[in-house]
């Protein structure tokens, strides 16, 4: 991942961190605009709750934000984000064990529709879009949580098992298993689905 | 090969991860292998599926909540950032637990020796051979120094036995001790709050 020459992209990265560390409240929101959706899509496919992942969500901005002074302006921002994202939603999954937070999906909660439908489809499609998610959740939430973050990480930001294993310090052979094993999973849990 | 050995090789292909020789060997595989042929199909189609649907659309007004939420609280250091939240140790810990183990080590080595000694078992060669193999001769065969460490803690066993203020003291200790080890374990295992965002 270390280039000589930064992209194009990462220097208007860069320049978008050099204005926020500057106190630029307008750089600051193209960030979390630029980036909510997929922090977001981690979350709550790691937690499967709405209220939850979005306050995460904050707490994951505001670790971004605290730690902008150390990213390197060299390297891409989406994976740097995608691992603060991915640590702290590992530290919470471990805080919220004593917690009775529900792991399950619950098929009739409402709260979740806004999360999970296309708002541009149209209400048939949308039902049928809504259940095929719902199921696909139900199913990664049956994972290890090794595996549901392999797996999140590598279809919200299409990242390859070498740049999922520098995310989480993971060799890439072991990611590749993990990857294998839980499309093997979720493969089974929604062959109707496919 | 299999179709065991050929279902991660299936994924290395649609992953587009696969060397050029792993994939002779599958294509080789999946010309004969009917089953194979589906299942490379279901996980094509399982593919498509996933990058559609596990990329979520957040609700529409998440992104400025988030940027109005941490904008104003960006100089919040968060609990969770701290180093720790465990209990500063006071000095009163450590004595307890070195006056604890010192009661304890004491004792049970005091009562032993000394048990030892009267069925004239010489057990404190086997803390002093250096082979560590135990040597169970009588008091008769001990050296001048072997005794006077005898009978010092005989002396020491009897105060211990005899004397209900120094157990008092070494129930004191232990409790103490006790009670500050499950006190660090609890709040290291207790949930951190954050109660900055």
């Amino acid at each position: 991942m270390n280039e000589l020459e930064p992209t194009p992209k990462v220097q208007l990265e860069a320049e978008l961190v050099a204005q926020i560390l500057k106190d630029d409240p307008q750089a600051f929101a193209q960030l979390v605009k630029q980036f909510h959706k997929r922090v977001y899509s981690i979350t709550y496919r790691m937690l499967g709750n709405v209220a939850e992942a979005e306050d995460l969500c904050q707490e994951i901005f505001l670790r971004i934000y605290q730690n902008l002074s150390s990213y390197d302006p060299n390297l891409p921002l989406a994976p740097w984000i995608c691992r603060i994202a991915s640590n702290t939603t590992i530290n919470h999954l471990k805080r919220r064990t004593l917690k009775t937070v529900p792991l399950e999906i619950n098929f009739n909660n409402e709260e979740k529709e806004r999360s999970i439908v296309d708002e541009r489809a149209t209400p048939e499609q949308a039902l049928i879009e809504s259940h095929r998610n719902k199921k696909l959740q139900a199913a990664i939430l049956s994972l290890p949580e090794n595996y549901r973050l392999a797996f999140t990480l590598k279809y919200v930001e299409n990242l390859t098992s070498e740049e999922i294993g520098e995310i989480m310090n993971i060799p890439r052979n072991t990611i590749k298993t993990w990857l294998v094993r839980a499309r093997e999973v979720l493969r089974g849990k929604l062959i109707d689905e496919l | 090969m299999n179709c065991d050995q050929a279902l991660p090789l299936i994924y290395d292909l649609v992953d587009a991860d696969i060397s050029a020789n792993d994939k002779l060997l599958l294509e080789e595989h999946l010309a004969n292998c009917e089953a194979c042929q589906e299942t490379l199909k279901s996980i094509e189609s399982a593919e498509k599926f996933y990058q559609k649907e596990v990329l979520l659309t957040p609700a529409s007004d998440l992104s400025d909540r988030i940027t109005t939420q941490v904008w104003s609280q960006r100089n919040v250091v968060l609990l969770s950032d701290k180093t720790s939240t465990r209990p500063t140790k006071s000095i009163i810990y450590y004595l307890s637990a070195i006056a604890a183990s010192f009661a304890i080590t004491f004792y049970l080595v005091g009562s032993l020796l000394v048990s030892q000694a009267i069925s004239k078992i010489d057990f404190l060669a086997f803390f002093t051979d250096k082979n560590l193999t135990p040597n169970f001769s009588t008091l008769g065969e001990l050296n001048e120094t072997n005794v006077e460490i005898l009978t010092l803690l005989a002396k020491a066993n009897s105060l211990f036995s005899n004397s209900s203020t120094v157990k008092a003291l070494a129930a004191i200790f232990i409790l103490a001790s006790l009670q500050f080890t499950l006190n660090y374990l609890l709040t290291q295992n207790k949930p951190k709050q954050d109660k900055s965002l």
